[in-house]
């Protein structure tokens, strides 16, 4: 898979208004592109929509030229990860056997994980940092902590592109530089897709590449930070005053809240 | 330190479980008040059962009672535990259990219509209204807790709420009009007793069993999955809908399977599933077979002791599995605890 496009893509849940309007983008797998958007805009509903578990009411979800409906689940859980805002678990399950869940995509009904899987849940672990924790029970682990794990199951999957939702929710600032760190290394080293829905203007501009700004359920913007973080358009999308400034020679911008 | 599960690993676990089984279904088969004891019970089982009629009294007792017996508490237990499992996989609750969505009200209207209706002393009658039952109930919990294509979880629990109390309300009213015979009758299948072992052939019954449980064991890595919830379920491949209904209609089966033939069996299923647990984890490849073998030998030696505790009297073996089961899961659950902070 290289490219992933979006078009004309019209979604809306059973009896509802419409909340992605006539969407046409695409997703080149080694970018790092960011998602941003006003609460309600439709970033999650996209993302869902992208990976294929919400299918479009009207358009169609692309990879490279096959409509993703018609790719097998566990073909598009081979090159599409997703790593999700939280993960609610009912019983104990380690760290090592929640990363090692990411290898169900690559393995048939009754087999079991091997060595090689191993290998690659552990590598996983490692470039994740959670390696010394394997063997802890999920539930025993901060919030930092936990994101990190679900990191490495999906770099476990062996994606082409990572699709994350607002993966430093509920992060301080120590973690939220430690998820965005680990993700332009994973593109930059790796040629890894990174899709990032964020509400973190600021990180979005400093590490993605492009943006894509939705507003209403339309994309209002795409293209460069500098480009899309506008004080006009954040004022107009947010409906919220913001400053944005260049710091020394920097073309990323920082947006700046007003009193 | 928990171990990785391996096809090895499991393969040893199951044949460990297999073993207990079988020593458990051995003890219960020389236990009880009909005088055969364990060295009775082996001189018999050497000579085997003759095909003549000369059989002795012992043999009788063995063959005809205990053993039917023996097998038939270890195919509902181990039907029961599966369930149990499914239900908490599909549910995603661990207070889930195999007469929560409401199969075990079902049955019980069945067998109360059965024994109201003064038909329950024909030969079949009873257990097949009370698969009737539990049959109806399934249909309609499905049918209430499906919206639109999708299955969810608590309208599912809800629906077995409402369906149980429904039923509920109409064996209280078959109650209220019954004879007192009657009623002693419907307490006894309430509570739950396996005495109608003669009554089932039990070949077909492990057949069914083991129908149902490779049909959720083909489900293990899908439970897994699911309970990280149903949408990661769903990004790492899982067709969860599919899934969830497969659970649903295995699981209520095999429940219904086990009620129908012998009433109400609390704890089993709730308290097996959470025991094998605690101790090796919650991957479903080595839970529900693990599951499955433990959940028999509970119910097998449950069942040895209600019937041969009290001298030629029985004690409903819900009784026995409740207050063996309770502080057993209860010292667990404070192990569990410990062992995390």
């Amino acid at each position: 898979m290289n490219v992933l496009s979006l078009k004309h893509v019209t979604f809306h849940y059973a009896g509802g208004p419409a909340v992605l309007k006539d969407i046409s983008c695409r997703f080149e797998a080694d970018r790092f592109r960011g998602i941003i958007g006003p609460n309600g805009s439709g970033k999650t509903t996209l993302l869902k929509v992208i990976d294929g578990m919400l299918k479009p009411r009207r358009g169609s979800v692309l990879v490279d030229d096959r409509d993703i409906a018609d790719v097998n689940r566990s073909e598009v859980a081979r090159m599409i990860a997703v790593v999700p805002q939280e993960t609610a678990l009912v019983f104990p399950f380690t760290v090592e056997e929640v990363v090692l869940m990411g290898r169900a995509p690559h393995l048939g009904r009754f087999a079991f994980e091997g060595e090689r899987d191993r290998d690659i849940a552990r590598t996983a672990m490692e470039r994740t940092g959670v390696l010394p924790f394997a063997r802890r029970n999920m539930n025993e682990l901060s919030g930092g902590e936990r994101q990190r794990v679900l990191i490495a199951r999906a770099l476990a999957q062996q994606p082409r592109l990572i699709l994350l939702d607002d993966p430093t929710a509920f992060l301080d600032i120590k973690y939220q530089k430690t998820v965005f760190d680990l993700l332009v290394e994973l593109n930059r080293d790796e040629g890894l897709g990174i899709l990032a829905v964020t509400h973190d203007l600021n990180l979005a501009a400093l590490y993605c590449d492009t943006l894509v700004l939705l507003s209403e359920g339309r994309i209002n913007a795409q293209g460069p930070p500098g480009e899309v973080i506008t004080e006009e358009r954040i004022a107009r999308v947010y409906e919220t005053e913001v400053r944005v400034e260049y710091n020394g020679g920097s073309d990323r911008p920082r947006v700046i809240l007003r009193r | 330190m928990k171990q990785d599960v391996t096809r090895t690993r499991v393969a040893a676990v199951t044949a460990c479980f297999a073993v207990l089984l079988v020593v458990v279904l051995a003890l219960s088969l020389a236990t009880g008040t009909g005088g055969v004891d364990i060295q009775g019970a082996l001189a018999t089982v050497r000579l085997g059962f003759p095909d003549d009629g000369a059989a002795t009294v012992d043999q009788v007792i063995l063959y005809q009672v205990r053993l039917p017996r023996c097998l038939f508490a270890g195919i509902v237990g181990s039907a029961l535990a599966t369930a149990g499992v499914l239900y908490q996989g599909l549910l995603r609750n661990p207070l889930a259990e195999p007469f929560i969505l409401g199969i075990s009200g079902g049955a019980a209207l069945g067998a109360v219509v059965a024994v109201a209706t003064g038909l329950a002393g024909l030969f079949w009658v009873r257990p097949v209204l009370s698969l009737a039952g539990a049959l109806t109930a399934m249909a309609l919990v499905f049918v209430v807790g499906r919206s639109g294509t999708t299955l969810r979880p608590t309208t599912l629990l809800l629906a077995g709420v409402i369906v149980n109390a429904f039923f509920s309300a109409l064996i209280m009213f078959f109650i209220s009009i019954s004879t007192e015979r009657q009623l002693h009758d419907i307490t006894h299948w309430l509570m739950g007793n396996l005495g109608s072992a003669d009554l089932v052939d039990l070949r077909v019954l492990f057949a069914l069993l083991a129908a149902g449980f490779v049909c959720a064991w083909a489900q293990a890595r899908p439970l897994n999955l699911l309970s990280m919830g149903e949408e990661t379920a769903g990004y790492l491949g899982v067709n969860v809908e599919r899934v969830k209904i497969i659970l649903f209609v295995t699981g209520s089966l095999l429940t219904a399977l086990a009620v129908a033939f012998s009433g109400i069996i609390g704890f089993v299923g709730l308290i097996i599933p959470h025991m094998v647990r605690l101790v090796f984890g919650s991957d479903h490849r080595l839970l529900l077979p693990a599951a499955c073998l433990f959940g028999g030998a509970f119910l097998v030696a449950a069942d040895t002791i209600a019937r041969s505790v009290v001298p030629y009297a029985e004690l409903p073996v819900g009784v026995v599995t409740a207050l063996c089961g309770a502080p057993f899961f209860l010292y667990l659950l404070k192990r569990g605890e410990s062992r995390i902070s």
